[in-house]
């Protein structure tokens, strides 16, 4: 290691330092607020923590490089890939840490370590994206695993959190081994962890079985973290039980970081069997489009649709993902990139919406779609913001989910698929369904009984949903920046 | 050749082990199993000829973590699990079947190949020249995979905050924690409702 390998780690250090200045910070508060279950928010654990995730954000951004960063013996690097994806996981912590608070004081439970897992969390994903080596992707994803299984705990006196945590533990810890397992022979075959190493020896051995085993099993590992069917059955319960905002994290933080490493070890390091790859995330792709879009249409709890949603949504990108292979062309990438930073802001919102209505009213409110009745003509500006996020979730033109969903599926036809597109289109025509169901419940139906909110929305759940909503309309309408951006980080991602 | 046959015995007795851990409804002979298995790793590490490895993984898995282990059922009184009613009987069999076809799939597939890493990876003899295994295995280690270790310390970190949070007694939280037989009601201040 050169000293100057720690100035590609310095959006991670800053993370690292607020999170053990939240936990000091937790650890001297004072005897008398020392109550987990009365007091007031932690706000110096909220500023440490927004102060923390800007802070990397600010300091990726200062970091664009003019060439790539290649350190710790070419294992990590960092790029405007993983600036992209500092910048956006950054983000996306700070809406959550902005939904939280009065979240968390709504249902009694109050603990700065809350933010300092969620900073965990983060720097997790950080490293995940800017892994080239097995060995660092792992350890990342481990990091980023073992915050989020204790974020889903969080309410630990709560029967669903209980659930929640513990199906996302044993599944999790499954799917951790099964990768490893991939790895490990990955290993054995080429004597590297690094993926360019490993790709170079795969590339001249070609489609050998245990090439493709080893391939199939981190493949599973991966589909595990990005609930892809048929291995999503955790993720509804998980979603259901967890916080909301950390379910709202859940859904585009560890998922899009787990796409970003699919993305790199999938065309360094298993490039020359991407034909073999591509057709796995065919199948896996069409699985969950029909798996989410599907059990999505008969639920009535909003927050479980939301999770099946986010399954679907998966299944959009893996689309993609088929098309990289396929093609052996990284355009279809960019269209998933595009997605995925359109997907954070809508998804984060519509999940930041339930998590206010469940603020200002919780006990009464269940997250069941009756509950919703009438919320539009009551409270207009939450019933505009949850139909804004909706309608993106859909798709319809103009917002930023159309925007993701046109350059991926273009991707995708370009890449020769297309008949992989329409299915996808079709499905996400289904999808409309389910979405503007809960809009029609919002302004046209009459509620059976009021939903009383305590309070309007403002403060930091009101900044968040404001951010999330001007990000999905100005990358629904200017789409051409984000193109841009996206464009550069491959202009330099393949070296 | 010699190296070998001890090679398949330790390996079956590592499997035998591990096997008896998952099994064992006594969790301290599971526990016992487990050290089993973890001995007879060691023996394999030392037979390949990785000799710092094989002491540090008897020194630290056999010993610090198995007292530890040992510790904690002393403590919390955990002599057997109660047998649970299997909720899902057919699947266990299905379960068996598709793992006999796995382990068919991997015999099929690996039975019969070189591993490159035996080739390109470390021969004795460049271990020998680079000042012994424990000189290349630190190299490892603290140049090659620095990065992993460091974040390794994080992930470390994170757990024990994380059982502290699960597990501390709380002030005010005067909420049962311990468990309840799943036929009986849950005790009233157990809340059963969405987050």
């Amino acid at each position: 290691m050169k000293a100057a390998d720690l100035i590609a780690v310095i959006p991670e250090l800053v993370l690292l330092v607020a999170a053990c200045a939240v936990l000091l910070a937790e650890a001297f508060r004072k005897e008398r607020e020392a109550s987990s279950l009365r007091g007031r928010p932690r706000r110096v654990a909220v500023a440490l923590a927004l102060a923390g995730t800007l802070g990397s954000v600010v300091a990726s951004l200062a970091l664009v490089p003019g060439e790539a960063r290649v350190t710790f013996n070419a294992t990590f690097v960092l790029d405007e890939w993983g600036i992209f994806f500092n910048v956006l996981f950054g983000v996306a912590a700070a809406l959550t840490v902005l939904l939280s608070p009065r979240y968390l004081q709504a249902h009694d439970r109050h603990l700065g370590e809350y933010y300092a897992l969620l900073l965990f969390t983060l720097i997790g994903m950080d490293l995940l994206a800017g892994a080239r080596d097995f060995l660092v992707f792992y350890v990342a994803l481990e990091l980023m695993a073992i915050s989020s299984y204790l974020l889903a705990a969080f309410f630990r006196y709560r029967l669903r959190s209980n659930e929640s945590s513990l199906k996302y533990f044993l599944t999790g810890a499954f799917a951790s081994a099964v990768l490893l397992y991939g790895i490990s022979l990955l290993y054995g075959q080429t004597g590297a962890t690094d993926y360019w190493t490993i790709g170079r020896i795969l590339g001249s051995e070609g489609a050998a079985p245990a090439v493709l085993l080893s391939v199939f099993l981190v493949g599973v590992g991966l589909a595990f973290k990005v609930s892809a069917a048929p291995f999503h059955m955790w993720t509804p319960d998980v979603y259901q039980g967890a916080p909301t905002p950390i379910t709202a994290f859940f859904s585009v933080g560890p998922k899009a970081a787990a796409f970003s490493v699919i993305i790199a070890a999938f065309i360094f390091g298993f490039g020359g069997v991407a034909k073999e790859w591509s057709v796995f995330f065919i199948v896996l792709g069409i699985a969950t489009m029909l798996v989410g879009n599907v059990v999505a249409l008969v639920q009535t709890n909003v927050k479980r649709m939301l999770a099946y949603s986010s399954i679907a949504h998966a299944g959009y990108m893996l689309t993609g993902l088929a098309a990289v292979g396929w093609s052996r062309d990284v355009y279809p990438a960019m269209g998933v990139l595009v997605y995925l930073a359109a997907y954070t802001f809508m998804n984060l919102g519509a999940f930041g919406v339930l998590g206010y209505l469940k603020t200002e009213a919780p006990s009464s409110f269940d997250y069941s779609l009756g509950r919703l009745a009438g919320l539009g003509r009551r409270s207009p500006w939450v019933g505009l913001l949850f139909s804004l996020f909706l309608i993106s979730l859909t798709g319809i033109p103009g917002t930023a989910g159309f925007i993701g969903k046109f350059w991926v599926f273009s991707g995708v036809v370009l890449a020769d698929l297309w008949w992989l597109a329409v299915i996808a289109v079709v499905l996400s025509a289904v999808a409309a369904y389910f979405y503007l169901r809960v809009i029609i419940y919002m302004f046209f139906r009459e509620p059976e009984e009021q939903l009383v909110l305590d309070r309007p929305l403002r403060g930091g759940a009101a900044v968040a949903l404001a951010v999330c909503a001007i990000a999905t309309v100005v990358i629904g309408v200017l789409p051409a920046r984000l193109w841009d951006a996206v464009t550069e980080v491959f202009a330099t991602f393949l070296g | 050749m010699v190296e070998k046959i001890l090679f398949v015995i330790f390996a079956v007795l590592t499997i035998i082990g591990g096997l008896g851990t998952v099994t064992r409804r006594n969790i301290v002979h599971g526990l016992l199993f487990l050290v089993f298995t973890f001995l007879n790793v060691a023996a394999i590490f030392f037979l390949s000829q990785a000799y710092f490895l094989a002491v540090v993984q008897i020194l630290v898995y056999a010993g610090a973590i198995m007292v530890l282990f040992v510790f904690v059922i002393m403590f919390l009184n955990l002599r057997t699990f109660q047998q649970q009613e299997q909720t899902h009987r057919r699947q266990r069999w299905v379960a068996l079947g598709l793992a006999v076809l796995v382990l068919v799939e991997f015999v099929a597939i690996f039975a019969g190949m070189t591993f490159t890493s035996a080739r390109a990876g470390f021969s004795p003899d460049m271990v020998e020249q680079s000042g012994g295994f424990t000189r290349v295995f630190a190299w490892s280690l603290f140049e090659r995979t620095l990065l992993p270790l460091e974040v390794a310390s994080a992930v470390l970190l994170v757990a024990m905050v994380g059982a502290i949070l699960l597990v501390k007694k709380e002030k005010g939280g005067d909420v049962a924690t311990q468990a309840w037989d799943p036929e009986e009601a849950p005790p009233a201040n157990v809340r059963d409702e969405e987050v």
